[in-house]
């Protein structure tokens, strides 16, 4: 036994070494993810981000909850999407300096996956987007750029509006 | 292992006797230097001080020439804990194994004392809980249920080793080893990933452990 006791401590050593594990937790500071809109037309140059200058409210159907109030020369939104919901219905309201409203429609398809990183990460909802539609009052066409709408903050459709709307 | 030993001899010649050493120690380590069993005293400790898992683990172990050392272990390991401050629980328990080999670089090799480098390959596959106080969404209004039990998966990695380890008495040995580990694929489930895996620890593509370890000659 006496042999190799000078090696004892640092194998002391190394056990609490093993033992002292690193804990970090790399937390998503807010859980709640967000569909991105980018407003777009086309041109005869092509395609490219527009402001819209028409007021824009945006609501979602069946529910008495305003998602995006009054926006002036906005080229985007950030919405929120149902945790539960397989469609979501998207009312967007247009009013002119004329106080002309218009709406246009969409409805946005999509599988909710739940995600769950750890016990003390709260846990969420993400979505992939299947498929879209919408009228066709000042709205032209919808095109989905990213299906997946998760903590990666990139935008997820792309709303081509009508020049002469 | 036989120990470094000397042996007096004592001759006879023409009327006086004349002393001399000889080494009786072998030159060449054995072909088959035979089998240790070894424990993992961290798994103990980890359950014991109620870690958020724990992994109990044993090992068969060869020994070729003093230097190879193809390993097999066999562990258990589990996961019970629920997040302070969210609530949020995780729970599985499950066998993993891994097989690899050790390679002991420590020339003196009569001592007992051994410095090794040597790989694994690791598998486990493994059900587990996971659950989360119901969200409530602020829009639609709902309130959505986040309790997933039963769930599958499975995970393949591989491991690099380095260790120490040294003979305390006869057949008796402490060692340590640290391990780097690298997932080499997994699948898991579509409502959640699995936090803890046995074997390979928290969830990742890469990780660090280690063993401290008991070892029997026998």
């Amino acid at each position: 036994m006496t042999k190799n006791k000078g090696i004892l401590p640092w194998m002391a050593a190394a056990l609490c070494g093993i033992l002292a594990a690193c804990e970090t937790n790399d937390c998503p500071l807010n859980n709640v993810v967000y569909s991105t809109y980018g407003f777009y037309a086309v041109t005869e140059e092509g395609e490219s981000q527009v402001r819209i200058l028409d007021t824009l409210t945006v609501t979602a159907a069946g529910t008495d909850s305003v998602l995006v109030n009054r926006l002036v020369n906005g080229d985007g939104v950030e919405l929120p999407v149902s945790y539960s919901a397989p469609t979501d219905t998207l009312v967007f309201q247009f009013t002119d300096t004329l106080r002309r409203k218009r709406e246009d429609t969409i409805w946005i398809s999509k599988e909710n996956v739940p995600h769950y990183e750890s016990p003390e990460c709260p846990a969420s909802m993400f979505h992939r987007v299947t498929s879209v539609r919408h009228t066709l009052r000042l709205i032209d066409s919808v095109t989905i750029v990213n299906p997946n709408i998760d903590y990666n903050v990139s935008e997820n459709f792309k709303i081509y509006f009508r020049h002469n709307g | 292992m036989p120990a470094l030993a000397f042996a007096q001899q004592a001759e006879e010649k023409e009327g006086q006797t004349v002393t001399v050493s000889v080494d009786t120690s072998p030159k060449e380590a054995p072909v088959f230097g035979g089998v240790a069993v070894t424990g993992d005293l961290v798994g103990v400790i980890m359950k014991l001080a109620n870690s958020d898992y724990s992994q109990m683990e044993v090992a068969a172990r060869l020994n070729f020439k003093e230097k190879y050392f193809p390993v097999f272990e066999l562990g258990y390991g589990a996961s019970d804990c629920e997040g302070a401050e969210t609530g949020n629980t995780y729970y599985t328990q499950a066998p993993y194994f891994r097989i690899g080999m050790d390679y002991n670089f420590f020339k003196k090799w009569q001592t007992g004392n051994r410095m090794y480098l040597g790989v694994r390959y690791g598998f486990t596959s493994f059900k587990y809980d996971i659950s989360a106080p119901g969200f409530a969404d602020p829009v639609w209004g709902n309130e959505v249920p986040f309790v997933f039990n039963g769930l599958s998966a499975n995970s393949h990695w591989g491991e690099i080793v380095f260790g120490l380890e040294t003979r305390i008495w006869k057949i008796f040995h402490l060692g340590w080893n640290v391990r780097y580990k690298i997932r080499m694929s997994h699948s898991e489930a579509s409502q959640g990933r699995p936090w803890y895996v046995p074997g390979f620890g928290k969830y990742g593509t890469s990780g660090l452990g280690g063993t401290f370890n008991v070892i029997f000659d026998i």
